[in-house]
């Protein structure tokens, strides 16, 4: 078990990526705690789930609600992981939106949405739970990007914009915690088939997976096994990178 | 644990640095501790005594010394409070 005795905190965990991500880490002995935020009522639910997953597989788990734009509420689930379990080991932002829409469509609303979920929530729970890396000298910071944060794309330009800065966010703080043995890497994810993607239309997914060399469409379970392997000690010397996960579509 | 024992105990935590060692005099360079070392101990001292300290304020401490007056006023006046 690589990551036995680890602590790991997902965002965004009760479903997607995020979810397959939390049972992933589990799958490697580490304890999950499973970020979701109550603004859907489904969430609460997903995210019992998640842990009564992680539980059956004989690790130990708990659900933190938390909103992460809001500084106050990021910081009460960091210290709630930290009354439980002492540490946090493994950072995961994954928690993300869209609001899809062209640029002279664009409301200041979506873009704000969408910047303050995906990219400000990366660095308030970065920024909270990074002095609990410091004293221990040991952590692991995985960023979910997206490939549309490095070849961007239309309609999507708040999305792309955040995923961007996410990319921003992981190279420097990799920079600054380096000294610490705390890595930090960004994982981009192309098309992966999640209720995120089903939204869209079909002709859209079908011209998507026309680019994919590996001619499938991702799944979420593609996705964790990367961050799982980033996680773990193996990965040690690897810090500051983007590593994009697409099937090929945009090396 | 007077206020200056309890920095030293913080500072000589995070710069690895015996507390002996460490007197007023003594500076983060000479103790050879990083940028990222004194965020860190500023961080813990504000935690510690639920006080902040701004950056402008940080970057006047010439030495421990400096630090630890800067700390003991803040924790009086808050007790005044």
């Amino acid at each position: 078990m690589e990551l036995e005795g680890k602590v790991s905190l997902v965002t965004g965990a009760s479903r997607g990526i995020g979810r397959a991500i939390a049972l992933k880490l589990a799958n490697l002995g580490s304890k999950v705690a499973v970020n979701y935020r109550s603004t859907e009522a489904s969430n609460k639910a997903d995210a019992a789930n998640v842990v009564e997953s992680i539980i059956r597989l004989g690790r130990e788990a708990m659900p933190v609600e938390a909103d992460i734009r809001d500084g106050e509420a990021v910081k009460t689930m960091v210290e709630q992981v930290i009354a439980k379990w002492d540490k946090i080991d493994i950072l995961v932002n994954n928690a993300g939106i869209n609001r899809d829409t062209l640029l002279l469509r664009m409301s200041d609303d979506s873009w704000d949405d969408v910047l303050n979920t995906n990219l400000r929530g990366a660095y308030l729970c970065t920024k909270f739970a990074v002095r609990y890396m410091m004293r221990q000298e040991w952590g692991r910071i995985i960023n979910i990007s997206s490939v549309v944060g490095r070849v961007g794309n239309a309609g999507q330009s708040n999305y792309a914009a955040a995923k961007g800065g996410i990319i921003a966010f992981t190279k420097s703080i990799a920079r600054e915690m380096g000294s610490r043995n705390i890595t930090a890497n960004a994982v981009a994810p192309g098309f992966i088939v999640t209720e995120m993607t089903n939204k869209l239309p079909p002709e859209r997914r079908e011209s998507m997976l026309a680019m994919i060399p590996l001619q499938r469409l991702g799944q979420p379970e593609d996705v964790a096994e990367l961050v799982g392997f980033l996680a773990t000690e193996r990965a040690g010397y690897i810090t500051g990178q983007v590593i994009t996960i697409d099937g090929g579509a945009f090396p | 644990m007077t206020v200056e024992d309890q920095i030293r105990e913080i500072v000589a935590r995070i710069t690895h640095v015996d507390k002996s060692i460490i007197t007023r005099e003594s500076t983060f360079k000479g103790m050879k501790a990083d940028s990222l070392d004194v965020v860190q101990a500023l961080v813990a001292v504000e935690e510690a005594f639920e006080i902040e300290i701004p950056d402008e304020e940080a970057q006047k401490f010439k030495n421990f010394g400096d630090f630890v007056s800067f700390v003991e006023k803040q924790v009086a006046q808050k007790e005044k409070v």
